[in-house]
C-alpha cells in the first residue's frame, strides 16, 4: 500500500486531534497559529495527493480499521476529492489569514482560542464530507458542521448575529433532519450505507421497479435537506443575516466553503448513489434546474436592494449557489463538471470579496453601508482591488474564475435538450444583474477621494498576502480552464 | 430562580400581543424590568432601522432624552420607571406597522399546518410500502448484520454486539459522534461562560431532596460506572453509562450546591477531562485505523471474551466515551442553569 493513500486519513486526524488539543495552548494566538499551520500542512499534503492521483489516473478506498467496507468505515479519494480537499484547505487558510485582525477585533480575547477550535472542527467536517464513502459518516459530519457553523455566526455577539444564528440553527436542524430521514429510508429499503453497494442495489431496484415510492421519497428528502443547508433559492432566507453579521473569516468560510461541502455531498449522491437515469425518471433534474433558474434571478434582484455591503455579497452567494444547482439540473456529465468548476470558482472568489469587504469596513471605521464606504478603497487599495476583481469575476470578466465557470456552464447547456435556451437566458440575465449591483459598488468604493485621505498603513499586512494569493488563484482558475476540466472529468469518471 | 417572571408561555403571549399591534405593557401596572424593555426596544429599532451597536443605541437614546430635557440617568444605573420614558420616545417615521405581523403570522400558521400535513401523508405513504419491522426477508437483513452478529464476538472480543459494532467495526462514526458532543459542549462554553458570571443555584436546602439524594447518589454513580465498565460484556456502554454518570453529577450539584461542586469538580477540570478523553479516543482509534488500513499487524490482544479485560481497546474506549458524555451533560446543566444576566 502506497504511503500517499494515508493522506486523507492523516489530514482528518491531524485537524481533529490538533483542534481537540488546542485548549491546552496557553500562548496568546496559539490556537490561531496552530490552526494556520495545520491548514498549510493539509493544503500541501492534498496538493501532493492531487498531483499523484491525476498523473496515475487512479482512485482508491481507505479502510478505516481492521474490517473491510460494508462492515467497517471507508474513505475514498480520487482526483476530484483531492482537488476539492486541496482547494478547500487553501481557501480555509487564506480566509483565516485574511480575517485575523477582524477575529481579534470582533471576538473577546478569552474566546478566540475556542473559536479557532470550532472552526477547525468545521474544517474537518468539510473534508470528511468530501472524502467519505459512507452515508452515515457523512451524516455525523453534517451534524458537526451544523453546530460549528452556528457558532461561527454567533461568536461575534452582536444582537443581530444572535438572531441570525437562531434562525440559522432552525434551518440547519431542519436540513439535517430531512437528510437523516432520507438515509434511514434508504437503509430500510437497501440494507446498506456504503455508497457503492447502495448504488448497485438502487440500480437493481429501479430496473425491477420495486420500492419506487420510498426511493423517490428518499431522493427528494435528501435533496431537499441538502439544498436547505446550502441555501438554494426558496430556502435561502437564513443566509443573508447569518453571513452578514458574522466576523470576516466566518463569513468567508461559511459562504465559500460550508455551502459547498453539502453540494459536494449532493454531487456524490447524484453520481454514485442514485445515478442519473433514476433521477431523470423522477424528474429530479428538471426540479433542480427550475429551482436554480429562479434562484439565480430572485437572489440577484434581492441583492440589488441591499444597502449593507456584506448583505449584498451574501445575497450574491445565494445567486451563485443557484448556478451550481442549474448545472446539476442539466442532468449530464458536462453539467456536473460545470457544477464542480463553479464550486471551485466561487470558493476562491467569494472569500476574497468578504476579506476585501472586511478590510474596507475596517478602513471606513466600521461602517457597513455604501455611504460609509465611499472612497474607502483609496484608504486600503489592496482591499479595494480584492473587492473589484472579485466583483468583476462574478460578473464574468474574461480571464477570471467567474467567466470560466459561466463558459463551462454555457457549453454544458448547449448540449442539453429543452434546457438550452432557458439556461443561456438565465446566465445572461443573471450576469447583467450581477453587473448592475457589483459595478456601482466598485465605482462607489473607488469614488472621489476625500481631501486628505491617508493610506492606513505602509507595511505589508498578513491579510494583504492572503488577498494576493486569492487574486493569483482566481487568475489561475480563469486561465487554466483546460487542465482543470480535465481533472474534473477524470475525477467524475473515478468518483 | 430567575429574576423576572419569564415563563415561556407568558413571553409568547406578550410577543403575540406585540405582533398584533397592541401595547403588551398596557395591563401591567407594575413597571416591566427596564433592562429587558430597553433591549426589546433595541431589537425593534434594529429591525426597522439599520443595525447599531447596543452601546451606541443607548448613547443615542440618552442624548435624545437629554435634548428633550428628561435628564434621567441611563436605565442601567437606576432601577425604576424608565420604560415609560423609553416607550414614549419612539422615533417618528419608523417603519412600525401594527397588524402587519398579525396577517403574516396567520399565513405562517396555515402554511405550516399545510406543510406538516403534506409531510405526514408522504411519510405515512412511504412507511406503508416499506418492509415490515422485524421481517426476516427485509433487505436490511443481509450479510452486513449477519457478520456483526455471528462473527462479532470472535472479531472484536465483545459479548455485547452493539459495543463491538460502534466501537470497533464502525469506530470512525463513533469518533464523529463524540466530536459532536465535544463541539456542542465547547459551543455552549464559548457562548455562556463569562468570567464574572454569578455563581448559580446554591444547594436548594430542601431536606427531603438532600437526604434522599445522599441516599441514592452512591447507587447512581456506581451504576453508571458499572454500565461503562461492563459495556463490552452486557447491555450498556459508554453512551448509556455516561448518561447515568452525568445524571449523578447533576444530582450531586443539586444536593451539594454550586460552591462545593466548584471545589470538587471545577469547570476548568471538566473541560480538561473531556479534552484528554477525546484525545485518548482519537489516538487509540487512530492507531488501530492506521495499522488496520496498512495491514501492519500489531493488533491489540483480544483476551478471552467475557473477561473484564478483553476486547482490545474496547474497555478504555468505553471509559473515554462515558467520561465525555457525562462531562458534556454536566457542562450543559451548569451553564444553562446559571442566572440570567
Amino acid at each position: 500500500m502506497n504511503f500517499i493513500q494515508n493522506i486523507p486519513f492523516f489530514s482528518l486526524f491531524l485537524i481533529l486531534l490538533s483542534a481537540i488539543a488546542s485548549p491546552f495552548l496557553s500562548q496568546k494566538n496559539g490556537a490561531l497559529r496552530l490552526a494556520q499551520g495545520v491548514q498549510l500542512a493539509v493544503t500541501l499534503l492534498s496538493g501532493w495527493l492531487l498531483t499523484e492521483l491525476w498523473q496515475t489516473g487512479t482512485s482508491f478506498t481507505y479502510q478505516m480499521g481492521h474490517f473491510p467496507a460494508p462492515w467497517g468505515n471507508e474513505l475514498k479519494a480520487g482526483p476530484l476529492e483531492a482537488l476539492f480537499a486541496a482547494s478547500f484547505s487553501l481557501v480555509m487558510l487564506l480566509s483565516f489569514t485574511g480575517g485575523t485582525r477582524d477575529i481579534q477585533r470582533d471576538i473577546r480575547p478569552e474566546r478566540q482560542g475556542m473559536f479557532c477550535l470550532l472552526m477547525q472542527l468545521l474544517y474537518a467536517a468539510l473534508l470528511a464530507m468530501v472524502y467519505t464513502n459512507d452515508l452515515f459518516t457523512a451524516y455525523v459530519f453534517i451534524e458537526i458542521a451544523a453546530i460549528t457553523a452556528c457558532v461561527a455566526v454567533v461568536a461575534k455577539e452582536s444582537g443581530k448575529s444572535v438572531v441570525a444564528a437562531i434562525r440559522y440553527l432552525v434551518f440547519s436542524c431542519l436540513g439535517s433532519g430531512l437528510v437523516l430521514l432520507g438515509i434511514s429510508i434508504l437503509y430500510c429499503v437497501t440494507g446498506h450505507l456504503l455508497m457503492e453497494d447502495l448504488g448497485e442495489i438502487i440500480a437493481q431496484l429501479v430496473s425491477g421497479g420495486t420500492y419506487m415510492v420510498p426511493l423517490t421519497a428518499a431522493a427528494l428528502l435528501m435533496t431537499l435537506g441538502l439544498s436547505i443547508k446550502s441555501a438554494q433559492f426558496p430556502f435561502h432566507a437564513w443566509l443573508p443575516d447569518a453571513h452578514a453579521s458574522a466576523t470576516t473569516s466566518a463569513s468567508a468560510i461559511l459562504s465559500g466553503l460550508v455551502l459547498k461541502g453539502y453540494i459536494v455531498l449532493l454531487i456524490k449522491l447524484i453520481v454514485r448513489v442514485f445515478g442519473d437515469s433514476m433521477l431523470i425518471s423522477i424528474y429530479m433534474d428538471d426540479l433542480l434546474f427550475l429551482l436554480g433558474l429562479t434562484g439565480m434571478l430572485f437572489a440577484s434582484v434581492a441583492a440589488l436592494r441591499q444597502e449593507d455591503v456584506k448583505r449584498m455579497v451574501a445575497y450574491s452567494s445565494s445567486a451563485q449557489i443557484s448556478y451550481i444547482f442549474l448545472a446539476l439540473g442539466l442532468g449530464s456529465r458536462a453539467g456536473t463538471a460545470a457544477a464542480c468548476f463553479q464550486i471551485l470558482a466561487h470558493a476562491f472568489t467569494k472569500p476574497m470579496i468578504f476579506v476585501g469587504a472586511g478590510a474596507l469596513i475596517r478602513a471606513g471605521r466600521g461602517g457597513h453601508y455604501w455611504s460609509d464606504l465611499r472612497g474607502a478603497a483609496w484608504r486600503d487599495p489592496m482591499a479595494g482591488l480584492a473587492f473589484t476583481v472579485g466583483g468583476l469575476s462574478l460578473c464574468g470578466l474574461p480571464l477570471l474564475a467567474g467567466f470560466s465557470s459561466k463558459y463551462g456552464l454555457a457549453v454544458a447547456a448547449l448540449a442539453a435538450e429543452w434546457q438550452t435556451m432557458p439556461a443561456l437566458f438565465g446566465i445572461a440575465a443573471s450576469s447583467v444583474l450581477n453587473a448592475t449591483y457589483y459595478i456601482p459598488a466598485i465605482l462607489a468604493i473607488w469614488g472621489k477621494r476625500a481631501e486628505r485621505e491617508q493610506l492606513l498603513h505602509h507595511t505589508v499586512q498578513d491579510y494583504q498576502i492572503a488577498i494576493v494569493c486569492f487574486l493569483v488563484c482566481n487568475v489561475i482558475l480563469g486561465m487554466g480552464v483546460g487542465p482543470l476540466f480535465e481533472v474534473i472529468y477524470q475525477g467524475l469518471e473515478l468518483l | 430562580m430567575m429574576k423576572h417572571d419569564g415563563k415561556p408561555q407568558h413571553l409568547f403571549d406578550r410577543f403575540m400581543r406585540w405582533a398584533e399591534g397592541e401595547d403588551p405593557n398596557q395591563d401591567r401596572e407594575v413597571a416591566e424590568d427596564p433592562e429587558r424593555a430597553e433591549f426589546i426596544e433595541y431589537l425593534e429599532y434594529i429591525d426597522s432601522h439599520e443595525f447599531l451597536d447596543f452601546g451606541a443605541y443607548r448613547l443615542m437614546r440618552y442624548r435624545e432624552r437629554k435634548a428633550k430635557g428628561i435628564t434621567q440617568p441611563l436605565p442601567h444605573s437606576s432601577g425604576q420607571g424608565q420604560s415609560v420614558v423609553i416607550s414614549q420616545s419612539r422615533i417618528p417615521g419608523r417603519r412600525y406597522r401594527p397588524g402587519r405581523l398579525r396577517s403574516l403570522i396567520r399565513l405562517y400558521r396555515i402554511a405550516s399546518i399545510f406543510v406538516a400535513i403534506v409531510m405526514m401523508v408522504t411519510l405515512l405513504g412511504v412507511v406503508l410500502v416499506m418492509p415490515q419491522f422485524g421481517d426476516p426477508d427485509a433487505p436490511a437483513v443481509n450479510e452486513v448484520s449477519e457478520r456483526y452478529l455471528e462473527q462479532g464476538v470472535e472479531e472484536t472480543g465483545a459479548i455485547n454486539a452493539v459495543t463491538g459494532m460502534i466501537l470497533d467495526y464502525r469506530a470512525f462514526d463513533t469518533f464523529g459522534e463524540s466530536t459532536v458532543l465535544f463541539a456542542a459542549a465547547m459551543s455552549v462554553i464559548l457562548l455562556l461562560r463569562h468570567p464574572g458570571r454569578p455563581a448559580a443555584t446554591e444547594g436548594s436546602g430542601d431536606l427531603i431532596l438532600h437526604r434522599m439524594g445522599m441516599l441514592i447518589l452512591p447507587a447512581v454513580m456506581m451504576f453508571g460506572i458499572y454500565v461503562i465498565l461492563n459495556g463490552h460484556l452486557s447491555p450498556g456502554g459508554g453512551f448509556s453509562g455516561g448518561t447515568v454518570l452525568g445524571c449523578g453529577l447533576i444530582l450531586s450539584a443539586l444536593i451539594l450546591g454550586r460552591s462545593r461542586m466548584e471545589i470538587l469538580l471545577p469547570s476548568k477540570r471538566i473541560t480538561k477531562l473531556t479534552v484528554i478523553c477525546l484525545l485518548a479516543y482519537g489516538v487509540m482509534k487512530g492507531y488501530s485505523f492506521f495499522t488496520g488500513a496498512n495491514h501492519i499487524g500489531w493488533d491489540i490482544p483480544k483476551g478471552t471474551p467475557g473477561a473484564i479485560f478483553s476486547g482490545g481497546f474496547l474497555l478504555p474506549l468505553n471509559i473515554c466515551v462515558g467520561i465525555i458524555v457525562g462531562c458534556t451533560m454536566y457542562t450543559f446543566y451548569t451553564l444553562f442553569a446559571g442566572k440570567e444576566e
